[in-house]
């Protein structure tokens, strides 16, 4: 296989599933797996070792940072970089512990053509 | 000398003897009239209801009138005040129904409610005493009580004035019919005295005048005689009216403060030095109905305080009384205290105390509550509308995220593998392919068209939903360091495309500053701010400077673009307020300066704009320190600190 990067994606809305699956695969060169809600991620991420968690901040069943703490708990998400996705331009989140915890809180609408560029960057930075 | 003659003077001094003995006589009824008004005054308990009112008011009386020897007050029959306080101790109690004397001059004033004149007495001290005595009935049975230093009574009736002149003698007859010499010398009485007498009670009291030096018939002493009398008359006139006249004017005053005091729409109380509650009215124990017992003159506040605790008056106090009452004790203490506080009834009080130069404490209790349900109201309005603006916040960019992120790609509809896959399929068919080509440029078209819009209608959304927060102060800043010189490079690298695309130059020329403020916020105001010059520039250049001095830190954004008319110059920061309106092609909600406007005062800071129509514009951005001390060392010792400030302090 390519040396593209893994992203694991979850979010509750299939058209954003939809938009960010084209802009990190057609776009950029990234290998998404997604997942519609917390519960299917936590059910099904047994065995990927990917190397970004790309969250929703608000899912109806478990918001985004109760799933990375959730998944923090397992030993081989303990360290994989996050970065929150959120259609709350608050500041009042971007200010939060969880997204001081993570590389970056993209906000939405995000620029599907610019996406796989910030990605690839703060990946880079990460490291 | 002529017999007659002789005759005549010693009828004109007997008459002038008799005028002044008269004139005495009515001078010690008038005074003893204006003692009888006092003690019943002392009867009428609403006057004073307690303790501290009856000291004041007996004080008050004593040093007014010299010859008041004590002043007493009992409640169905037994002394309950005496004034003054000391000597007079061991009558406090006193039952006067032990003495069958007491009882019957008591119940005498009880039944007639006219003043009972007792003695004249021989008191403790060795004087002579009289004591006037009025009653109130009713459920107490108020009983006042004045007792007077009876020689002085005589003094101040005149018996005493111009001693070269006359010489005086008072004796009274008692139910004996024993005559006792009480005042004078016993030797005037065999003198021939002219003699006045007057009732006093049960006893009968005679008074004599004789001529200083016995019945001469020298004449030479009868003008002075008629002077001296006509001085007395006017003195002892002016005397008595005005003790009538302070006396009437205090008890008014006194009932007009009560007056006023009960009139009040807020409850006021009066604590004395020792906190001891003095008086309060009406409106005040009706707030506190459960502890109306305890809310009676000489009950500590503090007393009342844990009572009204007790009985649960204080939500806030449940669960950590002891605290509470520790916390409200000090508060009172606090010599121009306000506090809120709310009582199990639903009623807010707004509780102001105040200390007085002699060591008391006035309260005032005022019924905030509609107020406080209004303000209730309002915030839980505010709460709602926050709620609102956060939830459509969310709302309509989860939407519009959908609507940009598809319109993006039918932009690069090539990237669709399902195009790439019919445009491979019609390879060998040129018109096939140069009819697909036509279609991809409708969509790329209608999408761009599309995409613009949707940018629009979120650029909208984020104005109107910011100037909505903006407008409710729900706007919070978090607060760090920011270099300036770095966020405007970023800013001139991000629209520099955008300007190119126009042909404009785009500059950034920023020396290397830092302030205290939000990072977003500051790039909301500076995106705002070259959003426009990018806008309304047609031609030539957008320069961003940055530069600091000891005072401030300044941003400009200088553009070549068609400026400002001076006449919307002064209104261009006002809300709905389009800069360029009449230009085509420009929209917007005319928010976004207003919005830049609140949020560069948000930081402290100043923003300004001059402009030259058809030349450019400059507008200028100041964040000023109120400490003139800018320096990096500063930045770095607050950096990461997380309070939320509301003025932006250049460093």
């Amino acid at each position: 296989m390519s040396d593209s990067k893994q992203v694991v994606h979850v979010d509750d809305d299939e058209d954003i599933l939809t938009i960010t699956r084209m802009s990190l695969e057609l776009v950029g060169e990234f290998e998404v797996t997604q997942f519609s809600s917390a519960q299917d991620a936590l059910d099904n991420l047994t065995g990927l070792q990917p190397d970004l968690l790309l969250l929703d901040v608000m899912m109806p069943d478990m918001d985004g940072p109760e799933l990375l703490s959730e998944l923090r708990k397992r030993p081989e998400f303990r360290g994989t970089p996050v970065v929150f996705m959120t259609a709350k331009a608050e500041s009042s989140f971007q200010n939060s512990q969880a997204c001081e915890s993570a590389l970056a809180c993209i906000t939405k609408p995000f620029d599907p053509f610019a996406l796989p560029e910030q990605l690839k960057s703060l990946l880079e930075s990460a490291v | 000398m002529d017999r007659a003659i002789v005759g005549q003077k010693l009828e004109a001094n007997r008459a002038a003897a008799q005028r002044s003995l008269d004139l005495t006589k009515f001078r010690l009824e008038q005074l003893i009239e204006s003692y009888s008004h006092m003690s019943r005054s002392l009867a009428v308990a609403q006057l004073f209801e307690t303790e501290e009112e009856f000291q004041m008011l007996a004080q008050m009386l004593r040093d007014n009138n010299p010859s008041i020897v004590n002043i007493a007050r009992s409640q169905n029959f037994i002394i309950t005040d005496v004034h003054p306080v000391e000597p007079n101790r061991d009558l406090l109690g006193y039952d006067y129904r032990e003495d069958p004397q007491q009882l019957a001059s008591v119940q005498r004033a009880l039944d007639s409610q006219e003043t009972v004149i007792v003695g004249p007495m021989i008191l403790l001290q060795g004087r002579l005493g009289l004591l006037l005595r009025n009653a109130q009935p009713g459920p107490d049975n108020v009983v006042g009580n004045i007792v007077l230093d009876f020689n002085r009574i005589l003094t101040e009736a005149g018996m005493e004035t111009e001693p070269h002149v006359f010489a005086s003698s008072a004796r009274i007859e008692d139910a004996d019919t024993r005559k006792r010499v009480v005042f004078g010398a016993e030797t005037i009485w065999s003198d021939s005295p002219v003699l006045a007498e007057l009732a006093l009670g049960d006893v009968r009291l005679e008074l004599a005048k004789t001529p200083a030096g016995g019945w001469k018939t020298d004449t030479a002493h009868r003008p002075v005689l008629i002077l001296t009398t006509a001085v007395l008359v006017l003195i002892a006139l002016f005397g008595v009216n005005y003790a009538q006249r302070l006396i009437v004017e205090r008890a008014e005053a006194r009932r007009q403060l009560m007056d006023a005091i009960e009139s009040i729409h807020d409850g006021f109380v009066i604590f004395d030095r020792q906190d001891q509650l003095v008086l309060c009215n009406q409106k005040y124990r009706d707030f506190f109905k459960a502890s109306s017992n305890l809310i009676v003159p000489g009950t500590t506040f503090e007393a009342i305080l844990r009572d009204e605790v007790e009985q649960g008056q204080y939500p806030e106090a449940k669960g950590r009384e002891e605290e509470w009452i520790t916390e409200r004790l000090e508060l009172h203490a606090n010599p121009h205290a306000q506090t809120e506080i709310e009582l199990a009834d639903g009623c807010w009080l707004k509780v102001s105390e105040s200390q007085t130069s002699n060591g008391s404490t006035v309260g005032i209790r005022t019924d905030i509550t509609k107020l406080k349900k209004a303000l209730q109201t309002a915030e839980e309005a505010v709460g709602a509308k926050t709620e609102f603006i956060n939830n459509m916040n969310h709302e309509l960019r989860a939407p519009l995220s959908v609507i940009l992120g598809y319109v993006a790609f039918l932009r690069k509809v090539e990237l669709y593998p399902q195009y790439k896959a019919l445009r491979d399929a019609l390879e060998t068919d040129a018109k096939l392919v140069q009819l697909l080509d036509d279609f991809k440029g409708v969509i790329v078209n209608q999408a761009t068209k599309s995409e613009a819009s949707g940018k629009h209608l979120l650029e909208l959304i984020n104005s109107v939903l910011d100037w909505a927060k903006l407008s409710s102060g729900n706007v919070e800043l978090h607060i760090e360091t920011v270099k300036l010189d770095n966020l405007l490079n970023e800013l001139g690298e991000e629209f520099r495309p955008a300007a190119e695309e126009k042909g404009l130059r785009l500059e950034v020329l920023a020396e290397p500053v830092s302030i205290k403020g939000d990072p977003l916020r500051l790039r909301q105001i500076f995106v705002n701010l070259l959003n426009n010059a990018i806008k309304f520039t047609d031609s030539g250049f957008i320069t961003i400077s940055a530069a600091k001095n000891a005072a401030a830190a300044l941003v400009t954004v200088e553009d070549s673009g068609r400026g400002i008319p001076g006449d919307q110059l002064n209104m261009i920061f006002d809300r709905f307020i389009q800069v360029g309106a009449n230009h085509k092609g420009q929209t917007g909600t005319g928010l976004g300066l207003a919005i830049t406007k609140n949020l560069v005062q948000l930081h402290g800071g100043q923003i300004s704009v001059s402009s030259t129509y058809g030349e450019g514009s400059t507008f200028q951005v100041m964040f000023t320190s109120d400490t003139p001390s800018f320096g990096d060392t500063r930045a770095q010792a607050r950096e990461k600190t997380n309070t939320v400030e509301n003025d932006t302090q250049a460093v």
